[in-house]
């Protein structure tokens, strides 16, 4: 095969490449990004929110008529958050139900919830939790420790509430009325 | 070009891909960074081609300056609380 006939096949090849368009790229910038997700925590009283005792009975144990049902939500970063927890509290112990004359402390008010801490009727004379809740009118209704897998979650639970007044000085005839207060803390 | 590498904003094991992220340039509609790579630059499904430009015999030389906007599309979206953080790399490229 003659020589020249490779040598015009080579400078063929070589002018379209000349005239193909080079792929430059320069060299690349950086932007940072940073956002934060705050943490939420929150509770909702789903129903039993009015609780109502149509006759009280002196020297006798009465619960109110319907579990108090909550729902306490979260969503936390595990590294700041240990533990989420749900107090119920008196603002005034000593008067947890004020009637005409007579008050009710929040050691006659009682409560239970069996899925969290007081499985059992428990007075609500505990100290506060986080700096939520009241010296001796307090009760720490559940404790759920914080990890990975439920940093971001929810739970429902019934919390039952009695009046002891076992041992407590007849009540005078009248209406009593109080408001208990619950609310969720992280530490 | 605009491209993402890797799964998007990384916070321990929590990601926002960026499908989640959006970019527009100028007027343009937000659009999500999940294109392909044009030429050699980005990464498949992390990329968003910000302008193409033709170049001719009047624009051999030339500069242009853009606004690219950002933005967070979190719609749908549960985000676990925390801090996030992610690298997002421009480059151009001539074809």
């Amino acid at each position: 095969m003659p020589i020249g006939k490779y040598g015009f096949g080579l400078l063929a090849l070589g002018a379209i490449s000349a005239l193909r368009a080079q792929e430059l790229s320069a060299q690349a910038q950086v932007i940072s990004l940073a956002a934060s997700a705050i943490s939420t925590l929150t509770v909702t009283i789903q129903s039993g929110g009015v609780q109502t005792i149509a006759g009280i009975a002196d020297n006798a144990v009465t619960n109110f008529p319907s579990p108090v049902v909550i729902q306490t939500a979260w969503n936390v970063k595990p590294g700041q958050t240990n533990t989420v927890n749900l107090v119920a509290y008196f603002a005034l112990p000593a008067q947890a139900m004020v009637g005409g004359t007579t008050q009710i402390p929040s050691s006659r008010v009682l409560g239970r919830m069996t899925t969290g801490l007081p499985v059992a009727f428990t007075a609500i004379t505990q100290n506060g939790i986080g700096g939520v809740g009241t010296a001796g009118g307090s009760l720490g209704l559940f404790a759920v420790n914080i990890g990975g897998a439920n940093k971001n979650a929810n739970r429902t639970d019934n919390l039952d509430l009695q009046l002891n007044l076992v041992g407590f000085p007849a009540l005078a005839a009248g209406a009593y009325a109080g408001v208990l207060n619950i609310r969720a803390v992280t530490q | 070009m605009v491209w993402h590498p890797g799964p998007g904003a990384p916070n321990g094991s929590d990601f926002i891909p960026s499908s989640k992220v959006d970019g527009r340039v100028g007027a343009t509609a937000y659009a999500p960074f999940t294109g392909a790579p044009v030429g050699a630059v980005g990464v498949a499904g992390g990329s968003l081609q910000l302008f193409s430009q033709n170049v001719g015999a009047g624009s051999y030389f030339g500069s242009r300056t853009d606004q690219l906007d950002l933005r967070l599309d979190l719609t749908g979206t549960t985000t676990m609380a925390g801090d996030y953080t992610g690298t997002l790399n421009l480059q151009a490229i001539v074809q």
